[in-house]
């Protein structure tokens, strides 16, 4: 899962973005409006965190700009508390809005929250056979037994699930598991894939030549 | 003291009319009050005089054209009682009836004497005057008098006891002879009016009581009253409908004002149908609402950026700390937070310091100067304060003051920050290679602070707004180098504090000057203990 981080406070900007690469997800940072908007629509990212007095072009504008063409969920994320800052912000488009200062577990239900609401997945635990994975603990088990996944591994797991019996392509898994900073070798998709078939069970992806891989339910 | 405008309105109004009522009444019953009298005397010399007349005897005609007054002649002469035919007046004898045949008056409830002509005086017709009868017997009976309410007594010479007449006669029976004096003396009293007629030897008294004319003037002035007051009282209930109706526009605006309240601080007073008087009332509260309303936006738009100023710095320690907190980690990381939060706690401090500092400059609760300080330490210090930091951005800074000293009269912990911020603005806005000046002088009674930079300057729209609380000319940059948005509304409000000014002259491109003049103290006798002190 890739997430955007727009936020012009370096220490909170840094602070946001090392939580959730440790949650396992892919993180770019924008430290203003422009560069925002910018990878936001260059990025096809799961969920975008976005702060509303940023220099160069404020959250709102960013928002509606970006509206126009992409439907990625927005946490507004801002010291701005009064009502009618919020009620401007979710009419704008936003998907949720917490205020600063925030709890980090907050911000992260919440990511979580609208990564699976975006997937049409209600639950936050999602059954496939024999197989578990809770979404809010980033457990995968099998027949009751904890498997052993790194966080990119859970990830991958995780964007195959949320898409299951749906062909996930290469390029898809390339833009929601790395982050800009990262080289996407090619290989680099395979070797996950392989090391989750080994750990799961052969049975559960399969490839589709020339297309992607795809999880069957 | 009534606190009602209207009933006060109402009382004035009331007081007035009723006093012009009263005025107008009294006038109107002491009229009718001295006409009465008046007319009672008419009435009662009238008939003095037509009695007087019934009983002189008959003389020359001459004689008697002279009317009352010719009795004064002689009363030997004149003293003979007689009848005469003669009318003395229209009106008088009409109303009267004299002559035997035809005495009392047409509204006499008694029967006036009824005496034959020729038994009255039996010699009247005569030429020359008769002797005088004899007054117990031969008194002769004068014709009742015109007016039902004359009394009247007469006194003879020879009689010891007068001739009395009319409604109450007898109440005169018993009355001295009058006293020798004018032919005819009017006694007016509360009651009754009575004429003395002297002459031709008989003494005429005719008393006119006055108690039912009274009467009928009390009940006249009863009634003036009952009308005066009822006209007060017509007048009263018009006087307060009209006085609320006046009032009403007052009222109308109360109400008003009364729901402009911090909810809907853009309502104002409707003053298209206000009348004239109440529209200088109405302007006034309309100027004062627009800048309650104004400041108090720019208070809510104040504590909305102070607010967010103490929430984002918040939010990094919260996080910070949470984040450090989630999993073990190498005591690098630790402390990378810890100085993280610890810059962010710095920042907080600072903030609330400069908020407290302009909320005491603003209420006017900075400390009173006790003692005239220099300015050139005070700057001197803050310049090598930040000469490290400015050595570190590779900005060149130049200080210059002057040989003798610039005494203020003001605290020198606020005064600091004045040149302390204005050379960490210059710094902040001054690109590696720039060069900050800045130059003390005296000038005009005035120090003078200047602090001109190389930077990139001010847009000219931001130029009204750089001493504004909280606004930033670029967000990004004072982000970066963790300005607050505060530090020139210090500058600002501290000068002014201390009875100077601040200005601010810039264009793109050409760098920014910045000017703080500050009053100097009077009285420089203390120069050298006070420099000796400040340093």
């Amino acid at each position: 899962m890739r997430i955007l981080v727009v936020e012009d406070e370096p220490d909170l900007l840094r602070t946001i973005a090392q939580v959730l690469r440790e949650d396992g997800y892919a993180v770019d940072e924008a430290a203003d409006g422009a560069e925002g908007l910018y990878k936001a629509r260059a990025w096809s990212y799961d969920a975008i965190v976005l702060d509303l007095l940023l220099p160069q072009m404020t959250g709102w504008e960013l928002l509606q700009q970006l509206r126009k063409t992409h439907a990625v969920p927005v946490l507004i994320l801002t010291a701005r508390d009064e009502v009618a800052d919020r009620v401007r912000g979710l009419d704008a488009g936003a998907d949720d809005y917490l205020t600063k200062p925030f709890a980090l577990s907050e911000l992260r239900a919440r990511l979580r929250a609208l990564i699976r609401r975006a997937a049409g997945q209600p639950s936050s635990t999602i059954l496939i056979r024999q197989l578990c994975i809770d979404l809010n603990s980033k457990t995968v088990t099998r027949d009751g037994t904890l498997l052993s996944l790194t966080p990119r591994e859970y990830s991958l797991l995780e964007l195959l699930a949320l898409h299951r019996s749906q062909v996930v392509t290469r390029t898809q898994i390339y833009e929601h598991l790395f982050d800009e900073t990262e080289d996407s070798l090619s290989n680099l998709v395979d070797v996950h894939i392989s090391n989750l078939r080994r750990k799961l069970g052969a049975d559960f992806i399969t490839t589709r030549r020339g297309q992607g891989y795809i999880l069957h339910d | 003291m009534i606190r009602s405008l209207q009933l006060r309105l109402q009382l004035w109004y009331g007081s007035v009319l009723m006093l012009t009522l009263l005025l107008f009444g009294s006038l109107v019953y002491w009229r009718a009050d001295r006409d009465l009298h008046e007319r009672a005397v008419r009435q009662a010399v009238t008939a003095a005089e037509y009695l007087a007349v019934s009983l002189r005897p008959p003389g020359p005609p001459r004689r008697h054209v002279d009317g009352p007054n010719r009795g004064e002649d002689g009363p030997r002469r004149t003293g003979m009682p007689g009848l005469r035919d003669e009318p003395f007046g229209p009106g008088v004898l009409a109303a009267g009836g004299p002559g035997p045949g035809g005495p009392g008056g047409p509204g006499g409830r008694r029967a006036p004497p009824r005496i034959p002509a020729g038994e009255l005086l039996p010699g009247s017709l005569l030429g020359d005057p008769p002797p005088l009868p004899n007054p117990e017997t031969n008194l002769p009976l004068p014709p009742r008098p015109p007016g039902d309410q004359l009394n009247y007594a007469i006194w003879h010479p020879a009689a010891s006891q007068p001739i009395v007449g009319g409604p109450r006669s007898q109440q005169l029976a018993g009355q001295q002879r009058p006293a020798p004096g004018p032919p005819l003396e009017i006694l007016r009293e509360a009651t009754r009016v009575q004429v003395i007629r002297r002459g031709g030897g008989l003494q005429i008294l005719v008393d006119r009581p006055l108690s039912e004319d009274l009467a009928e003037l009390h009940l006249f002035g009863a009634s003036i009253a009952g009308l005066g007051l009822s006209a007060l009282v017509i007048s009263l209930v018009g006087g307060r409908w009209v006085s609320k109706r006046m009032v009403q526009p007052i009222a109308v605006i109360a109400e008003t004002a009364r729901e402009i309240s911090a909810a809907q601080l853009d309502r104002r007073i409707e003053t298209q149908l206000l009348d004239r008087e109440l529209l200088p009332l109405a302007g006034v509260l309309n100027s004062v609402f627009a800048r309650l309303e104004q400041s108090f936006r720019r208070l809510s738009q104040f504590t909305a950026d102070a607010s967010h100023e103490l929430r984002t710095p918040l939010a990094v320690i919260q996080s910070q700390a949470e984040l450090a907190l989630l999993q073990p980690r190498s005591p690098e990381d630790y402390r990378a937070a810890l100085e993280t939060c610890l810059k962010s706690a710095e920042r907080m401090r600072s903030l609330t310091d400069s908020l407290l500092l302009l909320a005491r400059s603003d209420s006017g609760r900075l400390p009173h100067p006790v003692e005239r300080i220099d300015l050139r330490p005070i700057v001197e210090e803050a310049a090598a304060t930040l000469q490290d930091r400015f050595t570190a951005a590779g900005v060149e800074l130049d200080c210059e003051t002057p040989e003798q000293p610039l005494l203020l009269a003001t605290d020198p912990r606020f005064l600091r920050q004045i040149p302390l911020n204005l050379l960490d603005n210059a710094l902040q806005h001054t690109p590696e290679g720039g060069r900050v000046t800045l130059q003390l002088l005296e000038s005009g009674g005035e120090a003078v602070l200047v602090v001109h930079d190389t930077g990139c300057g001010i847009p000219a729209e931001h130029l009204p707004r750089v001493f504004d609380r909280f606004y930033r000319v670029d967000t990004a940059r004072s982000r970066r180098t963790g300005g607050s948005g505060l530090g020139l509304a210090i500058c600002r409000s501290l000068a002014e504090a201390y009875g100077g000014q601040i200005h601010c002259e810039s264009a793109p491109g050409k760098g920014t000057t910045m000017t703080v003049r500050l009053p100097l103290a009077q009285h420089l006798s203390i120069s050298a203990e006070s420099h000796g002190d400040a340093e």
